[in-house]
């Protein structure tokens, strides 16, 4: 029986025409099939309950939504065509230029979606029983002016030591503090650096109550007191800023990739080495890319501004060097492990299984010929890898346990 | 006019897929309220159902040279709503559940409870549509009584005349949304025909 058979049976019913002897047994195996099934028929025979149902789509204003998605389309389609000028023949970088697996993300759309099959139910219970890993804890390295290293984890609380200018306290929650000593006015500079190791995380709060939340296997190097005229601090990996306002002191956010000049704002720097690209996205305020080809390897001709809701985009690879900014970026996408999820929509395998690689402190490795599909959907950072792992599984994703932390993506399930 | 063609469907795809711009608005129309539809009954939020299917629909023209036809557009933009929706009510819910180790999986749904949201959608649409399409008159009469909700007798005093008259008209103006429902199933057709003849 197909949809449209439904389809046609349920408006017979709402018109009140009597059903045939075949569709009527149509019908009742479709009621039969499912409680909500039996819900919707209820819900279009009942006068009061369909009018409810029909306000919905009343207040759909499709001619705004079409103007708007004209715009965007348009916007994005500029954008599109100039990358195609740039870089012809070379990497592309826009998930939806992606074309060679999106069939295939197609067919396997969303987590859950699919039936589980018996191979996968087997091939889940050898996972869970035999191997596991926790998602990344509060944890990190705390390198000191002099050299030293503390390591900070969950267990360590209270003021941990003095460096100039600052002192140094390990809250709850993964927090590390800096607070200005009053003692010290005239701190010259000492950096300290701290870096979280695949499947760590830490929440730095630096003296000027700027607070840097870092992801796995990332670093920060900063000064431990802001004492000259301006604010400067160099991240590997990935971190989010919200930094506090302060128009006398610019902070400068220095990537292998750029200079991020800050005007007081919130935002987001992606820039793992090992990923296709590096990805700096604003949430609020205003940020300055700088046109510092001294320090940073992405040579603007100019200083580029992004607004609220954008996105710069450089590649980490090949000798493309420059700098393309997406208008409406997906921010979602880009703030999702600060709201502690995975974000999977229009990731492909190998940028996947980078990020579980660093949240659960994995090695991964492929066999020849497993093919770079691309997902869709979500999941929670707090569960532990098997359930990420049962996941994959049902999206036709496998492997086979190599050693604790290492995995191999196969072609076949393993027996 | 409501003859079936034999290549209604797939034809819009084929144009879609070669970027013609008049049949993806003319897809856009057939599927935009169903898709904001689907994505209200997941998430509750009519503006964030909205964003979705514009989403989906870009996502679609992004995509458009790798679809492989009508079927497969179509559970695209369906599936587009769905993923955003769930993830939507997830993130909703952990945002609730600020920093406990909450494990906020979302709704999930089976296949078979997805295929019937679908219809869900598409059905209330059809109902919808034929109701646009009564004559002026007898969509103001179903209005006043279905959705303000007036009675029989207000409505009889406000027009002027005998509530025997407007259950007669209400009687009526059911008759031909009736009549207009039973084509309802055969528009889809009839939209192509008249786009692939203004198309040429």
């Amino acid at each position: 029986m197909t949809e449209d058979q439904i389809k046609n049976i349920l408006l017979k019913k709402v018109r009140r025409v009597e059903l045939s002897q075949e569709e009527q047994r149509q019908l009742d195996d479709w009621l039969n099939s499912s409680d909500e099934n039996a819900l919707l028929l209820s819900q279009i025979m009942d006068e009061r309950q369909l009018v409810e149902e029909l306000k919905i789509i009343q207040n759909i204003s499709t001619d705004t939504i079409w103007n708007k998605l004209q715009d965007d389309l348009e916007l994005q389609g500029g954008i599109i065509r100039t990358i195609d000028k740039k870089s012809k023949g070379s990497r592309r970088y826009w998930v939806y230029a992606a074309a060679a697996a999106v069939l295939l993300a197609i067919a396997i759309p969303v987590f859950r979606w699919q039936k589980q099959s018996k191979q996968t139910e087997l091939a889940q219970q050898d996972i869970s029983g035999k191997f596991d890993l926790p998602p990344a804890s509060n944890k990190a390295t705390l390198t000191l002016a002099d050299g030293s290293v503390v390591v900070l984890s969950d267990s360590v609380h209270g003021v941990i030591g003095q460096q100039l200018g600052s002192t140094i306290n390990v809250k709850g929650n993964g927090e590390v503090a800096y607070t200005p000593s009053d003692n010290n006015t005239n701190a010259g500079n000492e950096y300290n650096t701290i870096r979280t190791p695949k499947g760590g995380q830490i929440h730095l709060v630096l003296p000027d109550e700027t607070h840097v939340w870092l992801n796995a296997a990332s670093s920060i190097t900063y000064p431990t007191a802001f004492t000259g005229k301006e604010r400067r601090v160099t991240i590997t990996g990935e971190g989010y800023f919200e930094v506090a306002s302060n128009k006398d002191k610019p902070f400068f956010v220095q990537t292998n990739k750029c200079v991020v000049q800050v005007l007081g704002t919130h935002f987001n720097v992606d820039t793992y080495e090992d990923d296709d690209d590096s990805r700096i996205t604003l949430l609020e305020g205003k940020i300055r890319l700088k046109a510092d080809v001294k320090n940073g390897r992405v040579a603007n001709a100019k200083d580029v501004d992004l607004s609220p809701g954008q996105q710069a985009v450089m590649a980490n690879e090949g000798d493309n060097n420059n700098m393309n900014v997406i208008a409406h970026a997906d921010i979602d996408k880009a703030m999702d492990w600060r709201n502690g999820l995975f974000n999977f929509d229009g990731v492909h395998l190998h940028a996947l299984m980078r990020e579980l690689s660093r949240w659960y402190d994995l090695d991964v490795e492929y066999e020849k010929g497993v093919a770079d599909i691309q997902f869709g959907g979500g999941m929670s950072r707090s569960v532990p890898l098997s359930e990420v792992l049962k996941g994959l599984e049902k999206m036709g994703v496998h492997f086979r346990i190599e050693s604790e932390r290492k995995l191999i993506i196969v072609n076949q399930p393993a027996k | 006019m409501t003859k079936q063609l034999p290549y209604s469907d797939a034809e819009l795809a084929e144009l879609i897929r070669n970027g013609d711009a008049e049949a993806f608005r003319s897809l856009f129309e057939r599927f935009i309220r169903a898709l904001v539809y689907f994505g209200v009954k997941l998430t509750g939020d009519q503006e964030e159902s909205e964003d979705a299917a514009s989403e989906a629909f870009q996502k679609l023209w992004q995509k458009r040279e790798d679809m492989r036809g009508y079927p497969e557009m179509r559970a695209y933009l369906f599936s587009i709503v769905h993923n955003r929706s769930v993830n939507f009510v997830k993130r909703r819910s952990m945002v609730k559940a600020a920093h406990q180790t909450i494990q906020a999986e979302g709704e999930t749904h089976s296949d078979s409870s997805i295929t019937t949201r679908i219809i869900q959608a598409e059905t209330m649409v059809a109902i919808h549509n034929a109701i646009d399409k009564l004559p002026l008159h007898h969509r103001d009469l179903l209005h006043k009584i279905y959705i303000e909700e007036q009675s029989t007798t207000d409505l009889a005093k406000m027009l002027g005349t005998t509530p025997a008259h407007i259950r007669t008209s209400k009687a009526r103006a059911l008759a031909s949304l009736r009549e207009i429902l039973s084509d309802e199933t055969l528009l889809r057709s009839c939209i192509v025909f008249f786009f692939l003849f203004s198309a040429k």
